[in-house]
C-alpha cells in the first residue's frame, strides 16, 4: 500500500524547500518518525520519474564540501499534485478510520 | 571518492550503457549519495562505511532496472514525440515531390513506377504503425501494451527502411540520369529526410530495448524493504 504513496510521500518532503536525494530521505526517515525508512535505491528512479512528469524540476549545485549534486524542488504542478494527493489521502484515511472504528 | 563506490557507479553506468544520458545523470547522483552516506557514518571505518552504503542501495542491475521500469513509458512518449512530427514533415515533403517532380529514369517506367509506389507505401505504412504505436501507448502502461508499442514501432522501422530504400534507389537513378535537377532536388530532400527518420527510429528503439530487456529482469538481490 505504502508504495502507491511513495510520490506523494517524496512530493511532500520537498514541500518545505529543495533538497538533494540523500537529504529527502533523511526528511522522510524523521519526519515519519522512522517508520518510513525508504530504500535508497528506489529513490532516484522515482524522483527523476517525477521530474519528467513535470511536478520536479532539478539542477545542480556545488556547496562548500565542493561535490556537485543534483538539487530538486517541486513545480507549481508539482505542488498542485501534492494538494490533491494529499486531499485524497486524507478522504481516504478518515473514511478508513471511521469504518475501523465502527467495527472494533 | 571510495573506490568501492566509483567503482559501484560504474557497474551502474554499464547497467544503463543503452542510455548514456540517463547513466551519467543517475551514477552521479548515487556516487554524491554513497560519498555523504559515508562522510554521515561516525561510527565506522570509511571503507566499511562505504561497504554498508553500498549493500543498502542494493545491487546495481537492479537500481538500474527499477529506472527502467519507471522510465519506460516515458521512454516510448519520448519516442513517439520524435517520429510522429517528423513522420508528418516527411509524408508532406513526398506529397510535394509528387507533385512538383517527375518521375526519375529507372530501367523503365514500369520499374520506376514500382519504386515510387514501394517508396509511398513504405511510408504510409510506417506512419500507420507509428500512429498505432500512440493509440496503444495512450490505453496503458502495463507491460503487455507497451511491448505491443515497441512492437509496432519495430515494424514501423521496417517499413520505413523499404521506402527509403525504394527512394534512394529513384534519387540516384535521377542524379544519375539528369544531374542536378528539380527532380533530383525532389527526391532527394524526401530520401534525405527519411534517412534522418528511420536513423532516429533505429535510435530509439535500440534505446527501448534496452529499457524493455532490463525491465523484464528479476531482482539479483531480494529485499524485504517496504518501499
Amino acid at each position: 500500500m505504502l508504495k502507491g504513496h511513495l510520490d506523494a510521500i517524496l512530493l511532500s518532503a520537498l514541500e518545505g524547500g529543495d533538497a538533494h536525494g540523500y537529504a529527502i530521505i533523511e526528511t522522510v526517515r524523521r519526519r515519519s518518525g522512522g517508520t518510513f525508512d525508504l530504500s535508497e535505491g528506489t529513490i532516484y528512479p522515482a524522483l527523476h520519474r517525477l521530474e519528467q512528469s513535470g511536478l520536479l524540476e532539478s539542477r545542480w549545485v556545488t556547496p562548500e564540501t565542493g561535490r556537485k549534486r543534483r538539487v530538486y524542488a517541486l513545480t507549481p504542478a508539482g505542488r498542485a499534485s501534492l494538494g490533491d494527493r494529499r486531499s485524497s489521502w486524507f478522504s481516504f484515511s478518515s473514511a478508513v478510520g471511521q469504518l475501523l472504528g465502527n467495527l472494533g | 571518492m571510495s573506490a568501492l563506490i566509483t567503482s559501484y557507479a560504474d557497474a551502474l553506468r554499464q547497467s544503463l550503457a543503452f542510455d548514456p544520458h540517463a547513466a551519467e545523470r543517475l551514477a552521479a547522483e548515487v556516487e554524491d549519495h554513497l560519498a555523504e552516506a559515508v562522510a554521515n557514518d561516525t561510527t565506522h571505518q570509511p571503507s566499511e562505511a562505504a561497504r554498508r552504503a553500498i549493500r543498502r542501495f542494493g545491487s546495481p542491475h537492479d537500481i538500474a532496472a527499477a529506472y527502467t521500469r519507471e522510465h519506460f513509458p516515458l521512454r516510448v512518449q519520448a519516442a513517439l514525440r520524435f517520429a510522429l512530427p517528423l513522420g508528418g514533415l516527411v509524408l508532406l515533403s513526398m506529397w510535394l515531390r509528387n507533385g512538383l517532380a517527375a518521375l526519375p529514369a529507372i530501367a523503365g517506367p514500369e520499374t520506376a513506377e514500382r519504386l515510387a509506389h514501394a517508396d509511398d507505401l513504405g511510408f504510409r505504412v510506417a506512419i500507420a504503425l507509428t500512429a498505432l504505436a500512440w493509440v496503444v501507448s495512450r490505453l496503458g502502461r502495463s507491460g503487455h501494451r507497451l511491448r505491443t508499442t515497441v512492437l509496432a514501432l519495430s515494424g514501423s522501422a521496417v517499413a520505413a527502411t523499404v521506402s527509403v530504400a525504394a527512394g534512394g534507389l529513384l534519387a540516384a537513378a535521377s542524379l544519375a540520369d539528369q544531374g542536378l535537377s528539380a527532380t533530383t532536388a525532389g527526391w532527394s530532400a524526401s530520401a534525405l529526410l527519411s534517412v534522418v527518420l528511420l536513423g532516429g527510429l533505429i535510435h530509439q528503439l535500440r534505446i527501448l530495448k534496452g529499457y524493455a530487456d532490463l525491465s523484464a529482469t528479476p531482482p539479483h538481490t531480494p529485499t524485504g524493504r517496504t518501499l
